[in-house]
């Protein structure tokens, strides 16, 4: 876990060991919010430590390593998950919530590096499949509310899938997923993703946060949206 | 449109290549068919079949032979 403190703002980082996905919590009286909760087994123990009486669950997109936790939470705490509609669709579908898209990437990985992380993968997510989201809140392009005082901006933003969002916290953090990530190009192949959406709506939208915005991203380190600037899409 | 045709063109439309290419193909064997294109594969397969492919059918789909045999599994004859 890694702690990011930023002014008043405590954000607890979580990190999965599988396909390195990051989950975000922020604390405050007994209220968590939670942005796209993994299985990482250090965020259950976390949150068990903390007993938060309510959850708010903001998921950045509907790719199953950034939604794999919904359901245990769920099942554990009073939650209220907003997103986008499409991830909405999606994620509340059975059917596509398979783990199958993470699978592939271990046993690729394992065949490279000769791990057997695949195997593991596959002990660790025994009885969370098949699940399905319960989404209390979904927009179509954005929404706005307030979290313990501060102010929570979601924007719909296309390109690595359907149902990307990013989620601008207090207008100093931003919560990519994978529409931003440092030193990697996002990625618009899997299905439904869209370059063309990605130019025309993620990154103007992008382009349009302060130089010195913090981004929390869906993998990898934290950094200053100045940052991702130099390197082109 | 065959079956076998269905099947071919799931390969051609997710890697982008023709038919000739798709017919030899195996994991791997083109930049675009990694992990992430793979995924781009499934989901041409299962709404050219109207299926979903179990995990380890998607993970044991390492050739266009192979998934030949895998399809069968769901009564999908070549």
């Amino acid at each position: 876990m890694e702690k990011i403190v930023l002014n008043e703002l405590i954000i607890y980082k979580f990190a999965s060991k599988f396909i390195d996905a990051n989950s975000y919590v922020l604390l405050e009286n007994q209220d968590a919010l939670i942005v796209d909760p993994n299985e990482s087994p250090e965020l259950e123990t976390f949150l068990s430590d903390k007993a938060p009486k309510k959850v708010t669950i903001l998921l950045t997109h509907e790719h199953i390593d950034h939604v794999i936790g919904v359901a245990r939470l769920q099942k554990k705490y009073q939650t209220k998950v907003i997103c986008q509609k499409q991830c909405a669709e999606f994620v509340s579908d059975v059917r596509k919530n398979q783990p199958s898209l993470v699978l592939v990437a271990l046993e690729y990985r394992d065949d490279k590096n000769g791990t057997n992380l695949a195997q593991e993968y596959r002990q660790l997510i025994d009885g969370i499949f098949p699940f399905s989201v319960v989404v209390a809140e979904s927009f179509e392009d954005n929404i706005s509310f307030v979290w313990q005082g501060k102010e929570v901006f979601c924007k719909r933003c296309r390109g690595h899938s359907p149902g990307s969002c990013c989620i601008v916290l207090d207008k100093k953090i931003v919560f990519t997923g994978d529409s931003l990530i440092l030193g990697y190009p996002v990625i618009t192949r899997f299905p439904g993703g869209s370059k063309k959406d990605y130019l025309t709506e993620t990154k103007p939208f992008l382009d349009s946060l302060s130089d010195d915005m913090l981004v929390l991203a869906g993998h990898g380190k934290s950094f200053r949206i100045e940052e991702s600037r130099r390197v082109d899409f | 449109m065959s079956n076998m045709e269905k099947y071919t063109k799931a390969f051609c439309q997710a890697f982008e290549i023709d038919e000739e290419t798709a017919k030899k193909l195996k994991f791997q064997d083109i930049p675009a068919w990694d992990s992430v294109g793979h995924m781009g594969l499934v989901a041409q397969l299962e709404e050219a079949f109207d299926i979903m492919l179990e995990p380890d059918d998607i993970v044991d789909l390492s050739s266009f032979e192979k998934g030949q045999e895998i399809l069968a599994k769901y009564d999908i004859t070549f």
